[in-house]
């Protein structure tokens, strides 16, 4: 049996892994880059379904079952920091009474932590704490998880094409027996027995181009990036889900999150200093000194949100849990399948959903086995270190050498997911042409411009403080030093 | 003992720029000042936009026979600390290469920086061990760009290498001995099989005291022209100048003053955050754009300075940097404290290539100022 | 974690390591930037272990002076220093040097580099400073003349003084006693600001160093018009560490010596010197800790007002010395290589003047010229003139 699936964000990749897990051959489509789409740009939070315990207790469920199960399967992309709920005076008494009583009903681990010793730890958070509880929340990293992923389906014999985009189905009768992929090279069909579309929030545009109706609610979500690590923990705002109420640890970094507005495009937008604002706001009233933590840069990310019921207009009460279509039975497109909605926590789990009904559909009897086998081995970043012959030191902030760059890897998002190359507090200012320069080098001066917009819209939505004075540094060494033109 | 004094805030190009001039026209400069200026950043090398007509669309006019009065006695300012400033023989401005192999505009050139007014097939040489090193990719763009060939050649790492090595530390080895030789030994060999007579362009780390008897050394080797192309900050070239001029200034009893200023009044007076107080016939505030830390970025995007507490700009979107900036050099409005360099607005150095005009043109109107007050 | 402010404001413009003395002579130093903020980010991630050459960097705070953005990366390096491992033996010497105080009390331990030094990883190449401790006697006779001058200032007998340069201690004296002041020694017994602690990443030691000895001068300085300080490095660490990094403040302005004297003394004082005949050639160094602290140039400005023949600029950056550094062998070579400069750069002999006394006696060294405070040399040209009338 053959499977093309559409997508390689972690919601395809954990589908494609499942099912090579039951021996079948998989290839996997990818219109831009791994990890391009809303995997690349999420929070980093491995939940422990503390979050959800109110809103959305079976995706509160999932999300604690899959945390677990992630630290020992793929270990190395994970990072059990814990984290902390904080009550402020003030906060609704009730819903923390519910969710005391959701996490003892459903088995999440929760337990009080006295204020004092929080603050011991974490002094500072805000002193208007009422009391704190811990939770298993954990850090998820997505590039390492994805790259994780790849090697592992690849060394599978399966296949992950990227810049190859699905544009339509070829059908015998009712069923699906082919893709038509566009890639550089030119169109052509992979041959199938089923067809996967996992395109996040690109689903809805996905099913239109099958003739089919499925409701993604796409809904942006602002996240802000501090450029060091001062906190330690994540610390999440025990009340209802809402804007700005979690710091999630991110290796050097700390990641403020997030807001959630309906859209209706699946690209992400251009974040806005307004938004940036709202959000320190927001944020402050956890730690109050936050304006004087540099802030790096903002980005937006796009949540594939489904809502079966149509397009609802407050994005938060949408189920953050998933679903999968059999458009077989729904639309009488035999073959064709959707997997919509969920977290990147819940990826494993959702592609084992998905291979349990596709295998159900075909007749096949070849269980799930993404349960036992470990995602592979570990994909390691550069550690500090001091002499060793790397060659030159390219990248400062993220301590990348010469011989982190694989000369036949080239593109920035490639680069990413060996190197945090131009994630620093540089933001590639110095290390761009540096790392840029030692890979394709006719294609460098557009990489190189690419990369300083993608880095400059980021950075200028928070542009005040030190950050204000590297945008300006970054603007005149690219126009003075380098000559690049504007 | 001269009766005339000045305060100057700042120590980048624009206040070393100040300093000196302050002091040919006889004044007792005090500088205050917390960091480093930019000198460091920058390659050392004047820009001018485009074309000479550029020079009108100043806020300030300059008559043409003030601009060539002007650069003469840069190039003699210049001079005195020992840098030999290149200016253009014709109308024509002068571009530079970069390490991406970009040309861009240059006017008034330190002699050992590349300038040409015409693209010419040129020989590359990349270090091995240097990050900003990308021969290929240079090379490739300035063929894209010029349409003239490029040669590329590489050293190999010098003795003793080791990652930490970054351009200060190449320039510093270069300047001793036995980098000196190295450098002669290896390009000799490395220049072998590349025709001759094409000028070779070398990054700009070949010394900081010696640069220029490192590179004539090295033509003679070659027998052919050699200089260096700028690199980004810490910029060799801003360095050589920065700390020659520091040291003239030094020598001729210029107080440098560390401190921050916290507020500058238009008496005038620097108040300093520590308590010091320094008071002056004038005042020179010349604590650069954003960049240069003179004017503070608020979170909700209003452009400030605050030592005059003033708003000056905004910047809501990218653009809007370089725009900001006092809107008279007299931005008190007393006469006696002047706004030069970056800290006055109207001027885009990035997008236009014209920060060294901005220097040039606030620095000396701001002198006539002065000398007005004094009157 | 201990949390600094600006600790994250980095924009890697790398001004710091132009500045930086140790990076352009040490070709292993991995420089201020790498072992300031790009090593802190990494540490307060978990990720990071101690760097090789850490221990290199003197403290000199060039670096924090060139940085645009105010990152106290001298600082952070200090915390990376703490945290690099060193050999008990090595701890043992850091110890001993970073309490000068004790030393001075017993100056005859002073003679231990040649029978114990080698082992402890004290230098053999480096001068030792030759013990001249505070007398008992002679300092109850400053004390003696109070009355008679209205004006009270206090002068701020850091360790090293107090144990090796008592001279310079009673020469401040006179001057500031010729300007019309009343000087009053403090804190009365032996105490050290913790500067030396800092530098060698012990930062516990340093602040209850500090704590202690601000204890000590806080309780005298009532009725003092302002604190004179000899050393430009304890200068910097009275006025702007002590506040900044462990909340101590003293309630009147504290000043360097030389800063005072250009400030207060009238043209007179001046004239009288100036006009001495005789005087050889003096060279100005400016410590870096002074330049950090509050510029440079005041030194300079001062002997261009006394000195017969125009003073010169010892054009060097940092000497080496950088308090107990040049003391330990593993910096032997580095603080030569920084002191060498000074002889290159002397176009003939003269006496070098500079407000710190390791400074002085590393320069002495290796230039073989005669180095001292700046308040003999002017003590030395008032006994002079007094002589010559
Ligand atoms: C702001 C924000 C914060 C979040 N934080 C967290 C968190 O902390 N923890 C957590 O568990 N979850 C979090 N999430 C949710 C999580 O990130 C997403 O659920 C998950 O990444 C979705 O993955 P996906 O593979 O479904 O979508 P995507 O990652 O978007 O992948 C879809 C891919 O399909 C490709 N594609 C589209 N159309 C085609 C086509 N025609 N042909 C080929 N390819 C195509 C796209 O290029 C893209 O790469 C967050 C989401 C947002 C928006
Ligand atoms: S304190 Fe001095 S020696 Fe240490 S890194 Fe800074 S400049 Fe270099
Ligand atoms: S000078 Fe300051 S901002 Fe520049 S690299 Fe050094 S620490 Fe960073």
């Amino acid at each position: 049996m053959r499977v093309v699936v559409i997508g390689a964000g972690a919601t395809g990749l954990g589908v494609a892994w499942d099912l090579v897990l039951r021996g079948i051959e998989t290839t996997v489509v990818e219109a831009q880059e791994i990890g391009s789409g809303t995997s690349g740009r999420f929070h980093g939070l491995l939940h422990s379904g503390g979050r959800y315990l109110v809103t959305d207790p079976s995706a509160a469920k999932e999300c604690y079952e899959e945390n677990m199960l992630l630290r020992e399967i793929a270990n190395e992309a994970v990072v059990a920091t814990g984290g902390y709920f904080v009550k402020k005076y003030g906060d609704d008494d009730a819903f923390e009474a519910r969710w005391l009583n959701q996490a003892a009903d459903l088995g999440v681990p929760v337990h009080a932590e006295k204020v004092g010793d929080l603050r011991a730890e974490l002094g500072m958070l805000t002193e208007s704490i009422q009391r704190s509880y811990w939770v298993p929340d954990g850090v998820l990293e997505g590039f390492k998880m994805l790259s994780m992923l790849v090697r592992a389906i690849q060394s599978r014999g399966s296949n992950v094409l990227e810049h190859t985009k699905a544009v339509k189905l070829r059908l015998a009768g009712e069923r699906v027996n082919g893709v038509e992929v566009q890639a550089p090279e030119g169109t052509r069909v992979l041959d199938c027995d089923a067809v996967v579309n996992t395109a996040g929030p690109w689903a809805g545009l996905v099913a239109r181009d099958w003739g089919l109706d499925v409701k993604v609610q796409p809904s942006y979500g602002l996240m802000l990036i501090f450029a060091n690590r001062r906190l330690d923990k994540v610390v999440n705002r025990l009340k209802s889900p809402s804007d700005g109420d979690i710091f999630v640890p991110h290796q050097e970094v700390v990641i403020l999150g997030t807001t959630d507005v309906a859209q209706p495009s699946p690209e992400a937008p251009e974040p806005r200093r307004s938004e940036a604002i709202r959000l320190m706001a927001l944020g402050s009233e956890l730690i109050p000194d936050l304006g004087s933590w540099r802030v790096l840069r903002g980005f937006n990310g796009v949540r594939p949100l489904y809502e079966p019921s149509g397009v609802t207009g407050d994005s938060r009460k949408v189920s953050r849990d998933f679903a999968v279509l059999d458009h077989g039975e729904r639309d009488g497109l035999a073959g064709a399948f959707s997997v919509l909605g969920g977290k990147w926590t819940t990826f494993r789990l959702m592609g084992e959903t998905l291979g349990d009904q596709l295998v159900a559909s075909f007749n096949v009897d070849s269980p799930s086995r993404s349960r036992e086998v470990p995602i592979g081995v570990e994909v390691k970043r550069p550690a500090p270190v001091v002499k060793d012959d790397r060659g030159a030191l390219l990248c400062e902030c993220e301590q990348v050498y010469e011989s982190d760059i694989k000369p036949t890897v080239s593109s920035p998002m490639q680069l990413r997911f060996g190197t945090w190359f131009s994630m620093g507090p540089c933001q590639g200012t110095f290390c761009a042409h540096r790392v840029l320069g030692r890979g394709d080098e006719d294609g460098f001066a557009d990489e190189l411009a690419t990369l300083r917009r993608e880095r400059e819209h980021g950075l200028t939505v928070v542009g005040w403080g030190a950050n204000a004075r590297l945008i300006a540094l970054e603007q005149s060494i690219s126009a003075q030093s380098l000559g690049e033109e504007r | 003992m001269s009766s005339k004094t000045a305060i100057v805030v700042g120590r980048g190009p624009a206040g070393m720029l100040s300093t000196s001039y302050l002091l040919q026209r006889g004044y007792q400069v005090t500088v205050l000042a917390e960091s480093d200026g930019s000198l460091g950043m920058w390659p050392g090398d004047f820009s001018f936009g485009r074309t000479t007509d550029a020079f009108q669309a100043f806020p300030i006019e300059l008559s043409s026979a003030e601009w060539s009065q002007a650069f003469g006695e840069l190039v003699a300012l210049y001079r005195s600390f020992g840098v030999t400033l290149v200016l253009p023989q014709a109308q024509d401005i002068p571009h530079t290469v970069t390490a991406i192999g970009n040309m861009r505009p240059t006017f008034a050139t330190p002699n050992w920086q590349y300038a040409s007014s015409e693209p010419e097939s040129l020989v590359f040489v990349g270090i091995d061990g240097l990050a900003d090193s990308i021969v290929g990719a240079q090379a490739a763009t300035y063929r894209r760009r010029s349409g003239c060939e490029a040669y590329e050649v590489s050293l190999s790492r010098p003795p003793g290498w080791d990652s930490s090595w970054g351009t200060i530390r190449f320039a510093a080895y270069l300047d001793g001995d036995a980098g000196a030789s190295w450098l002669a030994a290896t390009l000799r060999e490395a220049l072998r099989g590349v025709p001759s007579g094409i000028p070779v362009v070398l990054p700009q780390v070949i010394g900081l005291e010696h640069t220029e008897k490192l590179l004539t050394q090295l033509s003679e080797v070659g027998k052919r022209s050699v200089s260096e192309f700028p690199l980004l900050s810490p910029s060799i070239g801003g360095v050589r100048v920065r700390d020659r001029w520091e040291r003239l200034l030094r020598q001729q009893g210029v107080r440098f003053v560390s401190g921050r200023v916290r507020e500058v009044q238009p008496v005038p007076r620097a108040l300093l955050t520590d308590g010091r107080s320094f008071e002056a016939d004038c005042l020179l505030l010349a604590s650069g754009g954003v960049l240069g830390g003179g004017m503070q970025v608020t979170v909700d995007g209003a452009i400030v300075d605050e030592l005059v507490n003033r708003e000056v700009g905004r910047m809501d979107h990218l653009d809007a940097l370089d725009a900001h900036g006092h809107r008279e050099i007299d931005c008190l409005g007393g006469g006696r404290v002047l706004a030069v360099g970056r800290a006055m607005g109207g001027w885009n150095p990035n997008r236009d290539h014209n920060g060294g005009a901005m220097l040039l043109a606030t620095v000396r109107t701001a002198l006539g100022m002065c000398e007005e007050v004094d009157r | 974690m201990k949390r600094f402010e600006y600790e994250d404001a980095c924009i890697k413009c790398s001004l710091c390591v132009t500045a930086c003395p140790v990076y352009r002579v040490d070709q292993q130093f991995p420089g201020p930037k790498a072992l300031g903020p790009d090593w802190y980010r990494h540490y307060q991630a978990g990720e990071a272990k101690p760097m090789e050459h850490v221990s290199d960097c003197t403290f000199c705070q060039l670096c924090e002076s060139a940085c645009p953005v105010d990152v106290p990366i001298a600082h952070l390096i200090a915390v990376h220093k703490e945290l690099a491992s060193q050999s008990p033996r090595l701890a043992v010497r850091d110890y001993l040097l970073t309490h000068p105080q004790w030393l001075a009390m017993v100056p005859s331990l002073v003679k231990l580099p040649k029978q114990l030094g080698v082992p402890l990883g004290i230098s053999s190449s480096t001068q030792w400073p030759a013990p001249s401790p505070l007398q008992r006697s002679r300092r109850h006779r400053t004390h003696q003349r109070q009355g008679s001058a209205t004006r009270r200032i206090g002068i701020f007998v850091d360790c090293f003084t107090r144990g090796f340069d008592s001279e310079t201690l009673l020469a401040a004296s006179a001057v500031l006693e010729e300007l019309g002041y009343t000087a009053v020694p403090l804190p009365s017994a032996s105490h050290c600001c913790g500067a030396a602690a800092y530098a060698s990443g012990l930062l516990g030691e340093a602040e209850r160093t500090a704590r202690s000895t601000h204890r000590a001068v806080r309780r005298m300085t009532s009725g003092l018009e302002a604190v004179v300080t000899l050393n430009a490095t304890c200068d910097d660490t009275l006025r702007v560490e002590w506040p900044r990094y462990f909340g101590l403040t003293i309630p009147v302005p504290i000043l360097p010596f030389v800063d005072f004297v250009l400030d207060r003394a009238n043209p007179g004082f001046f004239e009288r010197i100036h006009g001495l005949p005789g005087q050889e050639l003096i060279y100005t160094h400016a410590t870096c800790r002074s330049k950090v602290a509050r510029g440079e140039g005041s030194l300079f400005a001062l002997m261009e007002r006394v000195s017969e023949r125009p003073p010169q600029i010892l054009e060097i950056s940092c000497c080496g010395a950088a308090g107990s550094y040049a003391f330990k062998t593993e910096h032997t070579k580095v603080a030569r290589a920084l002191g060498h400069r000074a002889k290159e750069v002397m176009g003939e002999p003269g006496i070098i003047l500079t407000d710190s006394g390791t400074c002085a006696i590393h320069l002495q060294e290796l230039t073989g010229c005669q180095t001292i405070h700046p308040a003999r040399w002017l003590h030395g040209q008032l006994k002079r003139q007094e002589v010559l009338r």
